[in-house]
């Protein structure tokens, strides 16, 4: 019998090895929770109604973020985000409740924006169609915006609360912008390869920035979704087993 | 008839397409920043109490790795090699906490700097614990230097109320392996930008917050005033 346990528990090793690919360097924090994964240049808001001028969303709308994924991490580290024949993305949603508009310093403001009641997809889709983020289709939604980026397989799917945007106008005239959430993922065909398929909360955040923007969208994010964090094992036990811990 | 209906036809798509700038993307960035103090081996508190975050002559560092680089540059290999950058010499000239919104400037001449490294004969960077330390920033900023900058007007805002912010400062390329692929009409004028926020599981004990950036150069579609005059007469 301990044999058959001994057994099991190697494969079980084995498997963990074989299938977990090696998460590289640019993932790795050091501190156990590592990024899951990351987008960069192909990153882009949108919300009906939003008020370029003045950063200013209405409550009730929904804001829709669409992005293309550059890198993945483990357990995902297996897929390449320059893969030619597919590509991998992101729809991210919010429910917008409104923007609060405050002053710092002597001209400084800043705009926040909270979006609830949101919800995330990552979708792996052949062939590569989401738009190059330098000739991004102007005023979303559109023919390609957001369909190119949520068609495919969805690898993850989830909630989105809590999501918050941070514009700031400096007092030196500076103008830029940061984002900050949280995820629970719910569902997917890779929700499998996380330590809970169901359930696992993390951390989304990333930069807002606010220039240079193609006509029709609200925002350039450039960010990552954390690893959600794993729920720490239990060991059912016993009042007297406690107690006598302590004897 | 028809010239009438050319018009309409053109005015349509001359409307359709309005003019509208975009940017274009050097390279995006993942990594940490953190703080040290003027003096040897100083480092600052993460704690939030922050008047000490930041404070005037304090030296600010940004590090960590490149995860994607603009189609405009040829012969990176992301699989073989690992690609850094490090953000140093940035000198705090002004720090003030409006309530709880931090606002810093930066002395200009910071510096940036992304390094090229093999995988398999270079050293991994790795981000340690309490910078600096033996392996941040010196495995940052090994290997072949690829691109470096002169960053100006750098100006950093945090934000406590809601745990984030962002830096953005104005970048001109100016050296590295790769400069000569730069055109040299765009060598400056770049935009760097980034940083998000804490309390974050990812934070190594020592750096402050997580970055998320980028590097970018606004691009412009060109539009010109007409007359319907002048258009009328390119189509007679």
């Amino acid at each position: 019998m301990k044999r058959i346990l001994g057994t099991a528990a190697l494969l079980m090793v084995l498997a963990a090895t074989v299938l977990t690919p090696a998460a590289s360097a640019q993932c790795v924090t050091g501190t156990g929770t590592n990024i899951l994964f990351k987008w960069d240049a192909n990153g882009f808001a949108y919300e009906p109604g939003y008020t370029q001028a003045t950063y200013n969303s209405t409550v009730g709308n929904t804001m829709t973020m669409v992005s293309q994924i550059s890198l993945w991490c483990a357990p995902f580290g297996a897929l390449n985000p320059n893969d030619p024949l597919r590509e991998y993305t992101v729809v991210i949603t919010g429910v917008s409740n409104g923007t609060t508009t405050a002053p710092f310093g002597s001209s400084g403001t800043k705009y926040t924006t909270l979006y609830t009641g949101g919800s995330f997809a990552v979708y792996e889709g052949s062939p590569r169609n989401a738009p190059a983020p330098t000739s991004m289709p102007s005023n979303p939604p559109n023919a390609t915006v957001p369909s190119t980026y949520q068609d495919g397989t969805v690898i993850l799917a989830g909630a989105v609360d809590s999501l918050v945007t941070t514009i700031t106008k400096s007092s030196f005239g500076t103008v830029n912008g940061s984002f900050r959430g949280n995820y629970t993922v719910l569902s997917g065909s890779g929700s499998s390869q996380l330590c809970q398929a169901k359930g696992g909360v993390g951390l989304m955040d990333g930069l807002w920035a606010v220039s240079g923007l193609p006509t029709g969208y609200m925002a350039h994010p450039n960010g990552k979704f954390d690893a959600p964090a794993c729920p720490v094992s239990t060991t059912p036990s016993t009042w007297g087993k406690i107690k006598a811990l302590y004897r | 008839m028809k010239r009438r209906a050319l018009l309409l036809l053109l005015a349509a798509v001359t409307f359709a397409a309005p003019a509208y700038s975009q940017t274009q993307t050097l390279f995006g960035f993942t990594g940490f920043d953190y703080v040290a103090a003027p003096g040897p081996g100083g480092l600052r508190a993460s704690s939030p109490s922050e008047s000490s975050f930041l404070g005037v002559a304090d030296q600010y560092h940004a590090l960590g790795f490149i995860t994607s680089f603009s189609p405009i540059l040829v012969g990176l290999d992301n699989v073989a090699n690992e690609y850094t950058f490090h953000l140093y010499d940035a000198t705090v000239a002004t720090s003030t906490l409006f309530g709880n919104v931090l606002e810093v400037s930066f002395a200009d001449n910071a510096r940036m700097r992304a390094f090229e490294d093999s995988r398999t004969t270079g050293t991994a960077a790795v981000y340690g614990i309490n910078p600096a330390n033996g392996t941040s920033p010196s495995t940052f900023e090994d290997g072949t230097l690829i691109l470096g900058a002169d960053v100006d007007q750098l100006v950093l805002v945090y934000d406590y109320d809601s745990n984030q912010g962002n830096f953005i400062g104005t970048a001109t390329l100016d050296e590295g392996s790769l400069i000569g692929q730069i055109p040299p009409s765009q060598v400056g004028g770049w935009v760097m930008s980034g940083l998000a926020g804490r309390p974050n599981a990812t934070v190594p004990q020592g750096y402050i917050n997580q970055l998320s950036g980028e590097l970018v150069i606004p691009t412009a579609t060109n539009s010109k005033a007409k007359s319907w005059g002048s258009i009328k007469t390119l189509y007679r």
